[in-house]
Parts: structure tokens; C-alpha cells; sequence
């Protein structure tokens, strides 16, 4: 009773779609993800940048740069950083390690390291950057038509 | 959407950030072993008391609604770690 009551906080998780597909899928929507993140990570950069040029508060970088960091800083949070940190996640079977949902990948060898490499960078990217903008983005004056606020 | 970013500080909110960052790493990394499973279960008790408190006694949201959420959120997530401390536990009572 209690696993069909659980369902649907278990398929909220991207991780349990994807390790349902094949390895390729799964990297791509790692890579999907880490892409997201270093778009939204410019996107501000490039926002700082323009700001001390003219005024930009209405471009489409900011519409971008606002929803992307709304998504990450709430919802998507756990999901990405628990998918990017499952790329790391290995078993050991007779002595060798291989992938928890992937069996048939063997964990620390030829491009594992690499996809590890760039998993736990981007992780603590992530981690970090939502941190910071968790600290920032939020409005201490109770107007809620201020849309622009601390940008 | 912007309601939700009204509030008087971000610690809080910061803080649960944190807990899921940790939540994350040990569920990934340490799951599987008995031990390890007791640390996460304790974990997320532990933590998901600090947080119902964090937003139900000094809730940092200005609106009522959104202050509301997050402390039935909260409840929820104090309530599952309760459930699996107790769970663990009587487990351990019964293997003794």
C-alpha cells in the first residue's frame, strides 16, 4: 500500500524516468542539464555586463536568467543536483564497481571518469550558485508589483 | 510567482537548500549499508525537526498563504523522518 502511496513523490524525481532508458539518454539529459545551469550562470554575467553599459531590465536574458533561477532555487533543485550526483553512484559486483541503474556500465573506467569529472564540478557549481542566489533573490518590502526587484 | 520571494530574510530557505544538498550526497553515496541507512534516517529526522521549527514559530514569509505552505510542508517532512526513526528503531528493538 505504502509503495503505491509513494508513486507519485518517486516519479517527481527525474531520476527514476530516466535510469528507465538506455546509458546515451541519460547523458544527454546530463548534459541538457549542466547546459541549463552554465546558460543561466551567463546569462547573469552577461546581464552585470550590459547593466553598466545601459539599462536592460526588460531584455530577454533577464525573462531567461529570472525563470531559470525561480526553477532551480525551488522545484528542480534536489531532482538535478540527485540525478547529477547518481552519476556517481556505483555498486560493487565481484569485486568490480558498475553503475547502480546501468549494470552493464563499468564505473571508473575509459569515459565514466570523464562524465564523473564534469558531474561532480558542475554538482558543486550548482550548489554553490543557488546558494548564493537563494541568499539574494528574495524581496524584504511587501510590494509584490516591484517584478524587477534585486535586478 | 513573485508572492513566494517575499519574506524578511533568506536564511531560512537557504538552510533547507543545505538539507537537501546533504540529503542528496547521502542518499547517493551511502545508501545500501545498514549503518549508513541509520545515519540518513537520523538525518532526515534531526533536520526535519530544525526546519518545522524554523517555519512554523518564526516563519520568514510576510504572506499568510505562503507561510502556510511552507509549515505544512514542513510537518509533512518532520512527520516521514518520525515515521522512519520510529521504524529504524523498532526494528533495532526487535533484532535485540
Amino acid at each position: 500500500m505504502s509503495h503505491y502511496i509513494g508513486l507519485p513523490f518517486t516519479y517527481s524525481m527525474m531520476y527514476t524516468f530516466l535510469k528507465l532508458t538506455n546509458w546515451n539518454t541519460y547523458i544527454a539529459f546530463f548534459y541538457i542539464f549542466a547546459g541549463c545551469i552554465l546558460l543561466t550562470i551567463f546569462c547573469l554575467f552577461y546581464i552585470s555586463y550590459n547593466d553598466r553599459k545601459e539599462n536592460s531590465k526588460s531584455s530577454w536574458t533577464v525573462y531567461i536568467c529570472k525563470n531559470l533561477l525561480f526553477l532551480f532555487i525551488t522545484i528542480f533543485f534536489y531532482p538535478i543536483l540527485e540525478y547529477m550526483l547518481s552519476l556517481m553512484d556505483c555498486a560493487e559486483i565481484k569485486g568490480v564497481y558498475y553503475h547502480s541503474a546501468f549494470t552493464q556500465i563499468q564505473c571508473w573506467t575509459s569515459l565514466h571518469i570523464l562524465h564523473s569529472a564534469i558531474a561532480s564540478c558542475m554538482s558543486l557549481i550548482f550548489v554553490l550558485f543557488c546558494l548564493l542566489i537563494s541568499l539574494v533573490y528574495f524581496e524584504a518590502k511587501m510590494n509584490t508589483r516591484d517584478y524587477n526587484s534585486k535586478y | 510567482m513573485f508572492i513566494v520571494f517575499i519574506r524578511t530574510n533568506a536564511r531560512y530557505t537557504t538552510f533547507v537548500l543545505i538539507y537537501q544538498t546533504f540529503a542528496a550526497i547521502l542518499f547517493n553515496f551511502l545508501h545500501g549499508t545498514e549503518d549508513y541507512d541509520k545515519l540518513f534516517i537520523f538525518y532526515i529526522g534531526g533536520s526535519g525537526f530544525i526546519i518545522f521549527c524554523m517555519f512554523y514559530y518564526i516563519s520568514p514569509f510576510t504572506k499568510e498563504a505562503v507561510s502556510y505552505i511552507w509549515a505544512y510542508g514542513s510537518a509533512l517532512n518532520l512527520w516521514t523522518g518520525i515515521m522512519l526513526v520510529f521504524a529504524d528503531v523498532h526494528i533495532f528493538f526487535l533484532i535485540k
